[in-house]
């Protein structure tokens, strides 16, 4: 493959991804094609699969039906390959350290200082020198704004504090690629601007992101993309300009109006 | 009053050498505990069957069979099964540790079971292989977690030690018969026995209180209070 066309391959393929929990069903074929660099607001319901699709992007969970393409990486029902090869779970394992994610809950290591939950996995997973790793926490801290939190443990931060130093610890491993997981839905209403403007400012620059989100203002801000899941399908997939515009399904119409949005 | 006390100043040697091998038995078992505890508790939670049957029939094995039983069945029968002989020292130190680390074991698995899931997706979404963030995530906060119930099973194990008499191991409680059956003083010589042990484990669960009640305020378990 030549270069101009590597890289014009998608970022994140979802071909027909189906998944359930047992009897139940939460994603039905889902498809999409994520161009490499798009911010992508996931938007839809509670309950809609949203939070589920992004999640096996970096096999934290699996599904039942079709594949997702990732880089040069194919993940599929209970296997992951890179050609013809398939990996084991040190090379999954290494596989995520190019995907960074967030979570709702933060997720912070609770017996580690700020400045260790961050220089962790850049230290003991990638191999830096502490020096690096601890030069590009203080770097990353100041810029959450956060530098004079380094020895504190997790327990003593807001929610607010909490979500930018797990940004700022996703970031640390320079993955191509971000996961929000709702970045902000366990925060009190008046920490989520703090938490959007460092992911606004920090993460979404240059890397391709999927951000599941409630904030429809916030989606409307900076996704280029958005997709739209109603009950695990997905009804709208294009770039925001437009659907924000216009939505073309009526769900997403609805789901708008609800939001406040028009 | 006055003679009991000239009887324990009397044989004062013998209960002393007994106090001793009762506490190095117990201390030597716990600490072996500690580890086989860990051990069997994360081949439990292995992922692996072939590691996760055996490790839970051994820790069942452990807490459902009595102490005394395990005891008789090392020293005894263990020659002949594993060609296994052992005095009756190391016999009580292997059940002790059998018995001991089937408790134990359970103590670290919740422990482990309690650490958040939500740390071990956030480990793995950093590239964590599973044996790292065990070491580096789970571990260190399930072991705190255990530090409670691990120290009030020293109690336990510290108590059963005096069935180890049973096979000869001069322990306390063997040294006191020895006593009694040299002197048929009875009464006084059991008596001294029990406050012994009485003082003993009551200062042991005393000071495991106070630990575990000082524990909260380092680290960052001082934070979370």
């Amino acid at each position: 493959m030549t270069e101009a066309a590597d890289s014009m391959a998608p970022a994140i393929a979802f071909r027909t991804v189906s998944k359930s929990y047992g009897q139940h069903q939460v994603l039905f074929d889902v498809s999409a094609e994520i161009p490499r660099g798009a911010t992508v607001a996931v938007l839809g319901s509670s309950g809609s699969g949203k939070s589920t699709l992004v999640r096996c992007v970096n096999r934290l969970e699996d599904f039942q039906g079709g594949e997702i393409g990732v880089g040069d990486v194919r993940l599929a029902p209970g296997v992951a390959t890179r050609g013809a090869r398939k990996l084991n779970d040190r090379q999954v394992a290494k596989y995520r350290t190019d995907i960074g994610m967030v979570f709702q809950s933060f997720n912070l290591f609770q017996h580690l200082t700020v400045l260790k939950n961050l220089i962790e996995a850049p230290v003991g997973v990638l191999g830096w020198s502490k020096e690096k790793a601890v030069a590009r926490a203080r770097d990353l801290l100041a810029k959450v704004g956060l530098p004079d939190k380094e020895e504190a443990y997790p327990s003593r931060l807001s929610g607010g504090q909490q979500q930018r130093i797990a940004i700022a610890r996703a970031l640390m491993m320079e993955p191509s690629i971000m996961l929000f997981d709702e970045p902000t839905s366990a925060l009190d209403p008046e920490l989520t601007g703090e938490v959007l403007s460092v992911v606004k400012e920090l993460a979404l620059g240059g890397r391709t992101s999927l951000i599941v989100t409630h904030e429809l203002t916030f989606a409307r801000d900076v996704a280029s993309h958005v997709m739209v899941l109603d009950h695990g399908r997905l009804v709208e997939f294009g770039p925001a300009k437009e659907i924000f515009r216009a939505p073309r399904s009526e769900r997403t119409r609805r789901f708008f109006e609800s939001g406040g949005l028009r | 009053m006055q003679r009991t006390l000239t009887i324990l100043y009397e044989f004062r040697d013998t209960l002393l050498y007994g106090l001793g091998v009762t506490i190095s038995l117990s201390a030597l078992s716990m600490l072996a505990a500690l580890v086989v505890g860990l051990v069997a508790a994360l081949g439990m939670l292995s992922r692996r069957r072939w590691v996760r049957a055996p490790a839970t029939f051994y820790v069942e094995f452990c807490r459902n069979t009595p102490i005394l039983v395990q005891l008789v069945w090392v020293h005894y029968a263990w020659p002949e099964i594993f060609g296994l002989k052992f005095t009756a020292f190391y016999s009580s130190l292997v059940a002790l540790t059998l018995q001991t680390s089937g408790y134990l074991a359970e103590e670290y698995r919740g422990g482990i079971e309690a650490v958040d899931k939500g740390q071990v997706e956030a480990a793995k979404s950093l590239g964590m292989t599973h044996a790292r963030l065990m070491a580096r995530i789970v571990l260190p906060q399930a072991i705190m977690r255990s530090v409670p119930g691990l120290l009030n099973q020293f109690v336990t194990c510290f108590k059963s030690t005096s069935i180890v008499s049973v096979i000869a191991v001069p322990d306390l409680m063997y040294q006191a018969g020895l006593i009694v059956s040299a002197t048929f003083l009875t009464m006084p010589i059991y008596t001294i026995v029990a406050i012994i042990y009485f003082v003993v484990v009551f200062a042991i669960s005393r000071s495991v209180r106070w630990l575990t009640r000082k524990l909260p305020t380092t680290g960052y378990f001082g934070a979370a209070a």
